[in-house]
């Protein structure tokens, strides 16, 4: 996969992918609402996203994430604000903005009744830097049958088909929709990879929406956190992780003494002796000593970045606890 | 890829994708057009089914290729890739003009063709029955961008029936007749709406993607539209003005029920409207002053249901030169409207030497089965249909040399259609008399009788009124539009001209003023008609 994503240069590492963002924005959206019937699904959400970044778009289901990626394909027009793909108004890109962007969604519609390379042959036209060597290899290395109809294809097979479709014109901005849905892990961790280390190669942009945390934290550089049509973070990995501290202590004065817990703490577990919580560091919420201070028997106190799924489920979670506490109140 | 490369990249898709279904499209065109133009004998019902099949085909290939490349769905994929908007919609428009409506329309042509229709004549009777078409190839559109599948396609589809039989029903009902008359006016604002509202609904679901419920407003109203402009097509011929010189007075003949008189037309040409390509073959022409002698029977002035006016009684009268003239008459109205008739630039001469007829169906007012007649059938479809056996029932009134013909039924093989059209012209033509009546002039119903097929050619409703009396028929029951009074003898020296593709006009008739030429010597009398009345079907006001 990395050999053919890459067929031009040699394979670079990740950490050299690490803040490769320029200073130009790929993709940004500004104060974008956006409404469906009474329903507000988007509220002003604001991002910018560096051109060769890898973006990881999370939230918990129904925070907009798929109706913010409509908007960036230009498939659906904000109520209010505006979004850019490549310094052009995403609402109206041309045919050759279109030949730019890649665009897959796990509900997307394939022609069922072409087979593969039907379909191949049907894209190449359309765009210009269509490259049918990747497109081969691609297929090879799905293991995808060109033969084959679309609409008899599972729905991991279904899933490569489109990836495949939408990597063969090498876009300069990809926006993915859960696109490793039916992925069995071994392809999606090797999809993985050749994503991350073509987006580098090749300067693109990507945009990706899943649930699958674990792959996005090794391809993202980028993350942003959207919950109920808001965006209550957008920032960079590096950022992210050296704000989000994971702690875990031990001690006794644990399970009687909820008073030393800090409303700020975030996803706070508690099984016996030992809590855990997070906590965005930025705020101040983890004082240097403080933990000491609070748990003063603790026999062991463990503090380390969070990682990305530990940040989602601390956010997702918090905001829950917040409604909840909203409610009772 | 330019845009016209790209409107053909697309359009070679959609004809891969559908290729088996255009091929049946064709075939099926084909071989209707074989079967009603009798170059091979259609099995049972065939006639009937086989062009609804066929348009059913070319309207779900073209909605399949609509929904394959929906302009409404984010989910299509189309609209991710880079393609134009604009060339995917010209790709299917094209589809929809090469390989759906271009078959249909050449065999269409072709059947007529075979009719031995004229040319000419068969481009304009082509026309409406393609603008309906083209008409639901717009349904098809509507409905197929915007619902997810076929099967809610198909649901989505009976929204199309519903919408003609709402409308067709708003306009016969709630729509005076005089009014519909009047509706080449209506008739281009509603064409002109209807295009405009399809148009708007389908550049929106291209443009606006995410439109919601707004669109299916749209589909909605776009549909209700169509179904109405397509409902008032039947109504009106295209019309362009055209001066006469001259008022050309002549003597007309009358049959009235059992009243035979003489008419004058005063004046014609005031306003005359031509019909054509050429632009003068046809004329629309008020009678601005027809007038009438002789009353009824009983001394009534009896309001004419409908007339029809032939021309040239020296000329056996062939069926394009009849027209049927039909009005509604309010029973309690004495004062009538006008008549307009069609005349050719032909006639002209024929006008002015003063022997054209007019042949007015009465009102019939009691029905018995007295007699049966066997007319030999003429013209149009007579080779292919040369085993139609008609059974005139026939009744008389009891004082009366004069006998209505009540119900004529024609036992066929199939009903007589086309790819588009089942319209036909069904007229009994007397050629010793140079008269002739003109049954049915549009699409006749249909039923199977003792295991054959049998069209019945005279239909009525079931309440005809006169002045003096209501007789409820049973149904299949008379229309006064149809039923007509002659003599037996007539009928017995009478043919039945069966010719298809003749556009249903209907107009008012208007006679105003009693001339005293009214001949009782031109009576018709007919001996030895055993005249019994129906009591079980008739009673008194």
């Amino acid at each position: 996969m990395t050999d053919m994503l890459m067929p031009h240069t040699a394979m670079p590492m990740m950490n050299e992918r690490r803040g490769a963002s320029t200073a130009v924005d790929a993709v940004t959206a500004h104060d974008v609402h956006y409404r469906y019937g009474r329903t507000d699904s988007l509220r002003g959400v604001t991002l910018s996203i560096p051109d060769g970044a890898v973006y990881a778009l999370l939230g918990p289901n129904g925070a907009g994430k798929t109706t913010l990626l409509h908007l960036l394909a230009g498939l659906r027009r904000a109520s209010r604000g505006s979004c850019t793909v490549l310094g052009r108004d995403s609402a109206r890109l041309t045919v050759q903005d279109r030949q730019q962007i890649g665009y897959v969604a796990e509900g997307q519609r394939l022609p069922g009744w072409m087979r593969l390379e039907q379909l191949e042959a049907y894209l190449a036209p359309l765009y210009p830097r269509w490259d049918a060597t990747l497109a081969t290899g691609l297929r090879e290395r799905f293991a995808l049958d060109r033969r084959r109809k679309i609409g008899s294809l599972s729905r991991g097979e279904y899933m490569k088909a489109a990836l495949l479709c939408a990597l063969a014109p090498r876009p300069k901005v990809l926006l993915m929709d859960e696109p490793f849905t039916g992925m069995d892990v071994s392809v999606r961790d090797e999809l993985v990879r050749g994503l991350l280390d073509s987006a580098n190669d090749e300067g693109w942009t990507v945009v990706i929406s899943s649930h699958d945390i674990a792959e996005l934290e090794m391809l993202a550089d980028w993350v942003g956190f959207l919950q109920h049509g808001e965006m209550r973070l957008s920032e960079s990995m590096e950022s992210l992780q050296a704000r989000f501290r994971h702690v875990d202590v031990i001690a006794d004065s644990v399970r009687d003494n909820h008073a030393a817990r800090d409303v700020r703490w975030l996803a706070v577990e508690q099984a016996g002796r030992r809590l855990s919580f997070v906590v965005d560091d930025g705020a101040g919420a983890l004082e240097q000593g403080g933990l000491q201070a609070r748990f003063p028997d603790a026999v062991h106190v463990e503090v380390r970045e969070a990682s990305l799924r530990e940040v989602f489920i601390a956010m997702a979670r918090g905001s829950r606890e917040l409604n909840a506490m909203e409610v009772m109140s | 890829m330019s845009f016209v490369s790209q409107i053909l990249h697309v359009f070679r898709k959609d004809v891969v994708r559908a290729r088996w279904l255009l091929l049946a499209y064709v075939a099926g065109v084909v071989l209707v057009v074989m079967m009603s133009s009798g170059v091979i004998i259609p099995p049972a019902n065939a006639l009937q089914v086989g062009p609804v099949i066929v348009w059913a085909i070319g309207l779900f290939v073209f909605a399949m290729s609509v929904q394959d490349d929906s302009p409404s769905r984010i989910d299509s994929y189309w609209v991710s890739t880079s393609q134009r908007a604009s060339a995917v919609l010209v790709a299917k428009l094209l589809l929809a003009l090469t390989l759906v409506v271009v078959p249909a329309m050449l065999g269409e042509w072709l059947a007529l063709q075979l009719l031995g229709i004229d040319a000419g004549l068969a481009w304009r009777l082509i026309a409406r029955p393609l603008a309906a078409f083209a008409a639901l190839l717009a349904c098809a559109y509507l409905l197929a961008a915007r619902v997810r599948d076929v099967r809610t396609l198909v649901g989505a589809a009976l929204l199309v029936p519903v919408a003609l039989v709402v409308t067709d029903v708003a306009i016969s009902r709630f729509m005076p007749f005089p009014m519909r008359v009047r509706l080449p006016a209506t008739l281009s604002w509603s064409l002109l709406a209807s295009t405009v509202l399809v148009a708007v609904t389908i550049g929106c679901m291209y443009r606006v993607r995410d439109a919601g419920k707004v669109v299916w407003v749209g589909i909605v109203g776009s549909i209700f539209a169509l179904a109405f402009t397509v409902a008032h097509l039947q109504f009106m011929p295209r019309k362009q003005p055209v001066r006469i010189t001259g008022t050309p007075t002549t003597r007309v003949r009358l049959l009235l029920g059992d009243v035979r008189s003489d008419l004058a037309l005063h004046e014609i040409g005031v306003d005359a409207y031509s019909e054509g390509l050429a632009g003068n073959e046809r004329l629309e022409v008020n009678l601005t002053s027809v007038e009438m002698a002789g009353a009824t029977r009983r001394g009534e002035s009896m309001p004419a249901h409908s007339m029809q006016f032939t021309i040239g009684s020296d000329r056996p009268v062939l069926p394009e030169r009849v027209r049927w003239l039909a009005g509604e008459v309010d029973d309690d109205d004495d004062e009538a409207g006008r008549a307009r008739f069609h005349i050719r630039p032909s006639h002209y001469p024929a006008i002015r030497q003063g022997v054209a007829s007019i042949v007015a169906a009465g009102v019939v007012v009691e029905v018995e089965a007295l007699e049966r007649f066997r007319i030999p059938v003429v013209g149009g479809r007579s080779a292919a249909h040369s085993g139609v056996r008609l059974t005139v029932t026939e009744a008389a009134l009891n004082d009366s040399t004069w006998v209505s013909i009540s119900l004529v039924t024609a036992e066929t093989g199939e009903r007589f259609s086309t790819l588009f059209s089942r319209r036909h012209s069904f007229t009994l033509v007397n050629r010793k008399a140079g008269e002739a009546i003109q049954l049915a002039a549009y699409g006749t119903p249909f039923e199977r009788f003792e295991s054959r097929a049998r069209t019945i050619l005279a239909v009525l409703p079931t309440v005809t009124r006169t002045r003096s009396r209501v007789t409820t028929l049973p149904r299949p029951a008379l229309s006064a539009e149809v039923g007509a009074r002659i003599t037996s003898a007539w009928l017995q020296d009478a043919e039945l001209v069966i010719h298809q593709w003749v556009p249903r006009a209907t107009y008012p008739v208007s006679l105003q003023e009693i001339l005293p030429a009214f001949d009782m010597q031109e009576r018709r009398t007919v001996p030895n008609v055993p005249v019994r009345s129906l009591p079980s079907a008739t009673r008194s006001r």
